[in-house]
């Protein structure tokens, strides 16, 4: 099984990264880098929630730490991370070779095209919390999903256009294929001076102390009484017009809903009353960012275009 | 002159089970515009992969035919004034038509009537450029798809992007703005096989050139090369590739250039139901799996790539590899529930809600469990195992194998029954229930399942009635039609002798929420619902019409006793002298209803005619015989029955007028005629059926 035969050239985990950032740059991506705050994906980050909503352009390329508290193993899961990386590119509008220069950046990292299959399977993506939707594919290796490849339609409940095209790499499984190794913990994250240094040596501790925190030791009520005024905070910023500082705590109350949920502190209907709750927050955070994109003349729209003609078509979703 | 055409419409991979449904709706909507048009041609024919939607128009015409039309303008006499000069009228007329107002008067000719102005034009037909430019864009924006999307900054919406377009007739390409893009001769071949930009050359070889670029470009053809590919692949093995068509039309969606592999994995896996394994492949990774000649799962799958690949094997490693982590994935969540029970999840079911008025899953189980035991009088299950079973139908929704493989609802329950050693047929049960899953699946054959499979659907129309959610236009979001329909074969075929207002009633007494109870109103509505779906059950059985609405005019609410009488009327509604006994039947109700009812008793002292008497003496001949055979649901014997009443009938209507002036004849014949009517009512109302 671990005959996967170019294991010898593979790049390292941190190699990886550098090949994409470095392959996406020359695109014309903006390199951003991770967000400071606790995500569940690299679409919260506000280089492409935010990003997405207007007429402006907007290319750009990013690692994201995610973390998803109930999907913590303590360690012993070898496919199974509470924090995880992806490797995130927007493009706005999406490019007519969108496909094509996804296909290359695989090339570039060491995956053959003449020697893997690789198809687009359709897979539409949605968030509930963000109110943002998508269609588009997940891309297989082999059978295996590398990539989630998605045209954005919605975000925080705005139509989007023009339209956001996004790839998120999981890292740590192309890492894994690339390198053929059967648990996360054994990627090479790099040849350091005393030898490899491995994901395990980077991360299997925290893995298991953050399972913990998560499972066991999160306090609930805290993490109530936090959300509570994550939600009322957002909501009075955006009556004082200060959409990103209002995101921000749209993202906490994200992660702190996702804390309760690994606790299982919350019930089924109240499940979907927390989704909504965070929904609505992300929407109004949405339609204030796009005024306040307005008020500053919309500076990164392409000149070509006139901004005001560049609304959604009317009548769709 | 005639010529092919080609449009090819270039897009990111399309969504792979909708391939073929584009397709064929792209190909018809082409079609039809030519149709529409006149435009003349031979023949149609539709192409498809993940990556483009072609149609080839053979020998069509270049344009439509050039027609003549005619333009009357006003009479002579408003055209012109008194001294032949053109009047405002003609002139307006010259100026709409773009006449010269001198040449006006060599256009008089008279319409029959009187001398008119008379335009006559040959006015050449449309161009299929023309055509094309007109409706390309919106057969493509009406192709049936659930969901549309943008991209860039195109406004329209599509499946997916397009990407390219090519129009081709004979060798000319045609340059039409299609989205955002404008066609012409170039296509794209294979992704990885081809060089990026294929010229066709002309409409004739299209099928070769994409060959070439290995794109295999007809759905039928791929299936095909799937298929011998799969056999061979699996009989080497000693085994045989079990294709379902579904999976089928899937895979070859993902391909333009489908290539077999095969892969194996652990025999380990062998010891966890099959059922799993299947559905891993199936579901998840789009595999064929395989059988041995003993019927049993072997431990290899069949995948498709779209490559031919430099190293085959790497391709189907990483396939292994990828089934092995979601074999292990779906293992260790097996071992685990093995570890629970379904008693145990049950009281987790107190979390889910089943519809947030009418409360959680746990209370749709102990409704379900009661009204089994109700129910079991009729189903002959014994009581005590359907109620248990009722009580343990949704736990397995709590497994762990069930969250990650939704489809093994049932299924699943079957195994973690057996595991926790109750009786097997409660297990079967938990798995039969769920039958009929699709139109034509088979129904559940054992008590127990028959009975929880009722329940269940009962249930579920009468509470989601309850609370006015029944389905509205296509919207059904409790899938209700399904379940009527699937409680109607269960109860039918499964020959269930149950009345189904009783059904609906006991059904309602388990129901209450926010205090209320189940208005009459609602158990009637969920009633008429569900007769209403036996009109497309016997549709599609291929039962006349007449034949089901006959019956069901008796308002009757036995569906078993319903099916025995409607399949009785179809057979007897095929011969030919049942025909006349319909039609003597007919004029007997039309005699009824253009009278009021009387509710007298025949007098054989009022008879007048013979034929009258002999009438009478028919039908107390045969009463007690049809009143035997209704009993014992015999109504096959029942019509053969009344069918010796057509001479004694015929007779009488030939002789004997029912209007007759005297009051007491008229009524006793009356009377005569209801007797008469009450006893073909007993089987059906015959009335109904044409003759």
């Amino acid at each position: 099984m671990t005959d996967i035969e170019f294991s010898t050239e593979a790049p390292s985990f941190q190699n990886l990264i550098s090949k994409l950032q470095q392959f996406w740059s020359a695109e014309g991506c903006v390199i951003m880098q991770p967000l400071d705050m606790e995500v569940g994906a690299g679409t919260f980050h506000p280089a492409t929630f935010l990003r997405s909503i207007g007429p402006e352009t907007w290319f750009s390329a990013y690692v994201q730490p995610c973390r998803r508290p109930a999907d913590g193993r303590y360690g012993e899961n070898p496919n199974r991370l509470q924090q995880y990386y992806q490797f995130q590119v927007v493009m706005k509008p999406s490019p007519e070779d969108f496909q094509e220069l996804f296909l290359r950046s695989l090339d570039i990292i060491g995956i053959d095209s003449s020697i893997h299959d690789i198809r687009f399977v359709e897979d539409n993506w949605e968030s509930p919390t963000l109110g943002a939707s998508g269609l588009g594919w997940e891309v297989w290796l082999n059978g295996m999903e590398i990539t989630q490849f998605t045209y954005f339609q919605q975000s925080g409940g705005l139509d989007c256009f023009p339209v956001t095209g996004e790839i998120t790499y999981g890292l740590e499984r192309l890492a894994m294929y690339i390198q053929g190794v059967e648990s996360v913990y054994d990627l090479v994250w790099t040849e350091g001076a005393l030898g490899p240094i491995t994901y395990g040596d980077v991360f299997k501790q925290n893995e298991f102390e953050m399972s913990k925190y998560n499972f066991l030791h999160a306090n609930v009520e805290f993490l109530v009484l936090h959300f509570n005024e994550c939600e009322s905070k957002s909501i009075q910023l955006i009556s004082e017009k200060l959409p990103l500082a209002a995101y921000e705590k749209v993202m906490q109350a994200s992660h702190l809903f996702n804390l309760l949920d690994a606790r299982k502190a919350i019930s089924v209907t109240e499940r979907q009353r927390y989704i909504l709750r965070v929904r609505s927050l992300a929407r109004a955070v949405a339609q204030s960012y796009l005024k306040s994109r307005a008020k500053l003349g919309f500076p990164l729209a392409d000149p070509k275009f006139n901004t005001n003609t560049l609304r959604p078509p009317a009548g769709t979703s | 002159m005639y010529d092919d055409l080609l449009i090819e419409i270039g897009v990111e991979e399309l969504p792979p089970k909708n391939i073929e449904k584009l397709s064929l709706a792209f190909s018809t909507g082409v079609e039809t515009a030519f149709k529409e048009n006149n435009i003349d041609f031979c023949s149609v024919e539709a192409f498809a992969t993940p990556r483009r939607l072609a149609v080839i128009v053979k020998s069509l015409a270049p344009k439509a035919p050039d027609r003549e039309i005619t333009i009357w303008g006003p009479p002579k006499h408003v055209a012109f004034d008194n001294f032949s000069r053109p009047t405002q009228a003609a002139k307006a007329f010259a100026k709409k038509n773009n006449l010269e107002i001198n040449n006006l008067k060599e256009l008089i000719q008279n319409d029959g009537n009187q001398d008119k102005l008379c335009l006559r034009e040959l006015r050449s037909g449309i161009s299929i450029l023309d055509l094309l430019k007109n409706c390309i864009n919106q057969i493509l924006l009406e192709l049936p798809t659930e969901k549309r999307m943008r991209w860039g900054y195109v406004r329209e919406e599509f499946v997916r992007p397009v990407r390219w377009a090519v129009v081709l007739y004979g060798a000319k390409p045609l340059n039409l703005k299609i989205f955002d893009i404008i066609s012409n001769n170039i296509t794209r071949g294979h992704r990885f096989l081809s060089s990026d930009r294929i010229v066709i050359s002309s409409v004739a070889n299209y099928e070769d050139e994409l060959l070439n670029a290995f794109v295999v470009a007809k759905i039928a053809r791929r299936q095909q090369i799937i298929k011998d590919g799969a056999d061979k692949l699996a009989s080497e093995i000693g085994g045989k590739a079990i294709l379902s068509n579904q999976l089928l039309d899937e895979v070859s969606g993902l391909n333009e250039w489908p290539i077999p592999l095969i892969g194996s994995f652990d025999e380990e896996f062998l010891k966890i139901p099959h059922e799993i394994l299947i559905s891993v492949m199936q579901q998840h990774q789009k595999y064929f799996h395989v059988i041995g000649h003993d019927g049993h799962l072997m431990p290899y799958f069949i995948t498709v790539s779209n490559l031919i690949s430099k190293d085959p094997r790497q391709v189907s490693q990483g396939n292994e590899r990828v089934i092995k982590s979601r074999l292990a994935d779906a293992k260790f969540f097996y071992e685990n529930d093995l570890n629970q029970t379904l008693q145990g999840w049950r009281e987790n079911l107190s979390s889910i809600i089943f519809q947030s008025e009418v409360g959680s899953l746990l209370q749709k189980t102990e409704r379900v469990a009661s009204l089994c035991k109700a129910l079991s009088v009729y189903t002959g299950a014994s009581p005590l195992l359907a109620h248990r079973a009722g009580q343990l139908s949704k736990s397995d929704l709590m497994s762990d194998v069930v969250r990650e493989f939704d489809e093994l609802q049932g299924v699943m329950g079957y195994y973690y029954a057996l595991n926790d050693q109750e009786d097997p047929l409660i297990a079967q049960a938990l798995s039969a229930y769920y039958l009929p899953r699709f139109s034509g699946d088979k129904i559940p054959s054992c008590p127990v399942a028959i009975t929880l499979a009722i329940a269940d659907r009962l249930d579920t129309l009468v509470a989601i009635f309850g609370v006015g959610l029944h389905p509205t236009g296509s919207k059904d979001p409790f899938a209700l039609r399904r379940a009527s329909l699937g409680l109607i074969r269960i109860i039918i075929e499964g020959e269930i002798d149950v009345d189904l207002e009783k059904s609906i009633e006991l059904t309602a007494n388990e129901l209450t929420f926010s205090g209320k109870t189940i208005s009459r109103t609602d158990k009637e509505l969920v009633f008429t619902y569900i007769l209403d779906r036996l009109n497309s059950y016997y549709k599609e059985k291929g039962f006349k019409p007449e034949s089901y609405k006959s019956v069901l005019a008796l308002k009757l609410n036995n569906l078993y006793d319903i099916d025995l009488r409607i399949r009785a009327i179809e057979e007897f509604g095929k011969k030919s002298e049942s025909m006349k006994l319909i039609s003597a039947n007919k004029r007997v109700k039309n005699i009824i209803s253009k009278s009021t009812p009387l509710g007298n008793s025949i007098n054989v002292t009022h008879f007048v005619n013979d034929k009258e008497d002999l009438l009478f003496q028919a039908i107390k001949k045969i009463k007690p015989e049809i009143s035997q055979k209704i009993k014992l649901r015999s109504y096959h014997d029942a019509l053969e029955i009344l069918l010796s009443l057509y001479l004694p009938l015929n007779d009488f209507f030939e002789n004997v007028m029912v209007n007759a002036d005297d009051e007491s004849v008229r009524n006793n014949r009356l009377a005569l005629m209801t007797e008469l009517q009450e006893l073909f009512l007993k089987v059906a109302d015959i009335s109904q059926m044409t003759p």
